[in-house]
């Protein structure tokens, strides 16, 4: 790897912030929605099982477009733990963020929220709503839109309805990079536990399938009219879902000492830039190979350590054989022994929240003791030919994963998990 | 504090004032707005709206890269803004291509004309007419994700966004990751732009300033101000740790020693009544070097007291000794306006003065804060405080200090 050296990780990340002595992370919540279901406990259920959660597009016409496939949510409401006030006018992705969040909070049982920060991952924000509002109003000239369709369509409304429903009185911030957003969320939350900057932290991702999105991916002909597969000869293209992951980040010692239930650690992230093309990715894959490497070297780990890969994985014909190409470039022999699957095979492409939701996955996997499929894969293309976990999962020991999210604008982002300690 | 440093070493700025460090600056120094009215931005009377749009950008003559036909405008003002940034910092193409060169962007709505634009085609002429060449425009990213292709920078890259302090986030995460050692060089900064629809909403939130005869300019802390009066624009800044500044024999504008955000209870869609209750987060990058404040005042009723309150609370007992001020009756408001204010703020620093504040006649405070009105006022400047606070709560501070 080229570049100047890193300082050691123990006291600092490469990413952002830094502390004199070493801080490691804890995850002390964790929460989910998305097209297998609310909850983690449904999530991790429909990983293990191999269900997909792609099913017909149901939230708007598919008329006009290529595929009429979609991994939607079912039953999206405010959460009942949170008063109905607070929640009123929210988008879609907010109820979604806030639903994870709800969950991951209780589980944490903080207690409080004061000077808790709160990092949210979205592109779309609150423009599923705001579209409708929009094409009422100004399309269709039915309905006049209420201010409150504008002001919840911003990105940031999100990170304020969280913020505002759990009493969390800390910073607050919005990462938006695209598909890396909820892996950025994660990564930077951690570090700005680790340099003491805050107590501890509400982050992950959210994103709503929407209009805009569906009819841009079209545009790009990067849907798939099958469900999408994942590293398959046959590939042709992402299928879009929606949902969210969140995740309480406190300080490991924080955490033991007031008895909280740790489900996972955060080891590591690292980040970068293909500076290449808005939409496509590098072709020799050097941005993922560096984001990957700098994951590792923020965890302080080789490329030995690492158990199993939740791959990027959109099912584009690009990505996964660049990504393939990545990952043996920073494993090289040893790729052919990890298993590496895309969850995106089950839950779909849930764009910013996918960084979120594919760490989570991650860390289910972990807890359950298996490897999550690449479940719609049928036929490997001979370029892809590392172990895909094609179809069902399989029962393994993970100690140690890499999950990764490669983003619209050439943003990579790896993550370095590890799993709560025995039984969590 | 941390063991390294942030200097502030380029500074770029596409304004409605002015494109570049040098026009940005004599415009504010000389008490220039860019405010005026706007023919496509009409009223419902039919009488424009007035609004501060940036000019003419000579795009063509900043950008060299071959995406330049494919950036939206956005993120052609990033670009150039960049481009300013690194000519300022005497970095050249070599200096800053590769993975030691991080780019951090903060803008609240992104390419929200595009994104209108998209909506409009789908909606009236089928989903299917959606164009491939805008659409990857529509992320928030897409400024940033065009400013590491033009330098080719392969390092971090982030992009953040919180409302009217989505600016001044960008440049506390760019420190941060220059203070990690995750980077050499951070391009950090934000950018926002106009458009009809943003227009709208606030006037429908009965946030824009009333026009009427009289002061309906957009006056920062002025008693009789009205409400805001919107603008665009971008402004990167490079930093770098400042030993390596030193080492390297360039000018340092300032030093960003301390940042802390947080968040005050508000009302969903406004600002809050009071902010107070940010005052102990904050004492810590408050201290007699203090001289001057670069508020984010940006002519609201509440937002303008707000800030009076909280630095009346601040710097009790030394506001005689305090400038207050704010850029943006000259440049108005939108989410990254903050970026443009810690850049006027780093240019004071290095000329060692105040700028002004467009349209005041009489401060809204009984504090002895000292504002400058008409002209730019030299000052001794030790330090300055920026601060911003967004509606619905979210707030950050700055401490920059002079160079030595």
């Amino acid at each position: 790897m080229s570049g100047g050296p890193f300082p050691s990780a123990r006291h600092r990340s490469p990413v952002t912030g830094h502390r004199s002595r070493p801080v490691r992370i804890a995850i002390t919540g964790y929460g989910s929605i998305n097209a297998l279901g609310a909850g983690v406990d449904a999530f991790a259920a429909g990983l293990r099982e191999g269900r997909c959660g792609i099913g017909p597009l149901t939230r708007f016409s598919s008329e006009g477009f290529r595929t009429g496939l979609a991994a939607e949510v079912r039953g999206l409401a405010v959460p009942d733990s949170v008063a109905p006030g607070l929640a009123r006018g929210a988008s879609p992705t907010g109820l979604l963020a806030l639903t994870a969040a709800v969950e991951a909070w209780h589980m944490a049982g903080l207690g409080t929220g004061t000077g808790v920060a709160v990092l949210i991952g979205t592109t779309t924000g609150g423009m599923a709503g705001g579209e409708e509002s929009y094409r009422r109003e100004f399309i269709d000239r039915t309905k006049r839109a209420a201010l409150r369709d504008f002001v919840e369509t911003p990105v940031s409304a999100v990170s304020d309805l969280v913020a505002r429903a759990l009493g969390c009185g800390g910073p607050r911030l919005t990462i938006s990079t695209a598909c890396s957003s909820g892996a950025n969320a994660l990564g930077v939350a951690a570090d700005w536990v680790r340099s003491g900057r805050v107590a501890a932290a509400l982050c992950g991702g959210a994103d709503s399938l929407s209009r805009m999105t569906y009819s841009g991916f079209n545009s790009l002909q990067a849907l798939d009219a099958e469900p999408c597969r994942p590293f398959d000869r046959n590939r042709a293209g992402i299928t879009l879902g929606e949902g969210a992951a969140m995740f309480v980040v406190e300080p490991w010692e924080t955490a033991v000492e007031r008895g909280a239930p740790i489900v996972g650690e955060v080891v590591g992230y690292g980040v970068s830039a293909d500076a290449h093309h808005l939409t496509q990715p590098r072709p020799d894959g050097a941005g993922a190979v560096l984001a990957m490497r700098r994951a590792l070297a923020a965890a302080e780990l080789g490329p030995e350590a690492i158990d199993y890969i939740n791959a990027h994985g959109t099912g584009t014909p690009q990505n996964d054989a660049v990504e393939t190409r990545a990952i043996k470039q920073v494993f090289g022999e040893r790729a052919y022994a990890i298993p590496v699957s895309s969850t995106k095979s089950q839950v779909g492409h849930c764009l910013a929240a996918g960084g979120a939701i594919e760490a989570l996955a991650s860390l289910l996997a972990m807890r359950g003791g298996f490897v999550p499929p690449t479940a719609t894969l049928v036929e490997p293309d001979p370029e892809c030919d590392l172990d895909y976990v094609a179809g069902a999962s399989r029962p393994a020991h993970l100690v140690t994963v890499m999950s990764s999210s490669y983003g619209f604008g050439g943003n990579n982002t790896s993550v370095v998990l590890r799993g709560g300690p025995a039984g969590r | 504090m941390s063991e390294v440093s942030v200097a502030v070493t380029g500074v770029g700025v596409v304004s409605p004032i002015g494109v570049g460090r040098d026009a940005f600056w004599s415009a504010l120094c000389a008490g220039r707005s860019g405010v005026v009215p706007m023919e496509g931005l009409a009223r419902a009377s039919g009488l424009p709206r007035i609004a501060a749009p940036i000019g003419e950008l000579p795009a063509k003559t900043l950008i060299s890269s071959p995406q330049f036909r494919r950036m939206d405008r956005l993120s052609r003002m990033a670009v150039a803004a960049s481009r300013l940034a690194l000519d300022d910092a005497a970095l050249q193409g070599r200096d800053v291509a590769g993975e030691r060169t991080g780019v951090v962007f903060g803008t609240s709505l992104g390419d929200l004309k595009d994104s209108m634009a998209h909506l409009d085609r789908i909606f009236t002429r089928g989903p299917a007419a959606a164009s491939p060449m805008v659409f990857p425009n529509l992320v928030l990213n897409a400024p940033a994700g065009y400013v590491a292709m033009e330098h080719g920078c392969t390092g971090v890259n982030f992009t953040v966004a919180q409302h009217e302090v989505s600016g001044e986030h960008a440049i506390a995460l760019g420190c941060d990751v220059v203070r990690s050692g995750g980077a050499d060089v951070v391009l950090a900064g934000g950018g926002d732009e106009l458009t009809p629809i943003l227009v709208e909403a606030y006037h429908r939130g009965r946030a824009l300033a009333a026009q009427r005869g009289g002061r309906e300019w957009g006056s920062p802390y002025d008693r009789e101000r009205s409400g805001i009066v919107l603008g665009e624009g971008t402004a990167m800044l490079v930093l770098e740790p400042l030993e390596r500044a030193r080492r390297r024999g360039v000018a340092v504008y300032a030093v960003l020693t301390a940042v802390r955000d947080y968040s005050v209870a508000a009302p969903r869609y406004t600002w809050p009544r009071h902010a107070d209750a940010a005052a102990p987060q904050l004492t810590p990058l408050v201290d007699d070097d203090i001289d001057v404040v670069f508020g984010g005042a940006n002519s609201s009723r509440r937002l303008d007291r707000c800030e009076l309150g909280l630095f009346a609370r601040l710097f009790a007992g030394r506001a005689s000794a305090v400038a207050v001020t704010s850029i943006k009756g000259a440049i108005g408001e939108c989410g990254a306006a903050g970026a443009l204010t810690v850049a006027a703020a780093c240019l004071a620093l290095r000329a060692q003065a105040v700028p002004p504040l467009c349209h005041l006649i009489a401060a809204d405070t009984e504090a002895p804060f000292r504002f400058v009105a008409g002209r730019a006022a030299p000052a001794a400047l030790r330090a300055a405080l920026v601060s911003g606070l967004a509606r619905g709560g979210s707030g950050i501070a700055m401490r920059l200090e002079a160079a030595r």
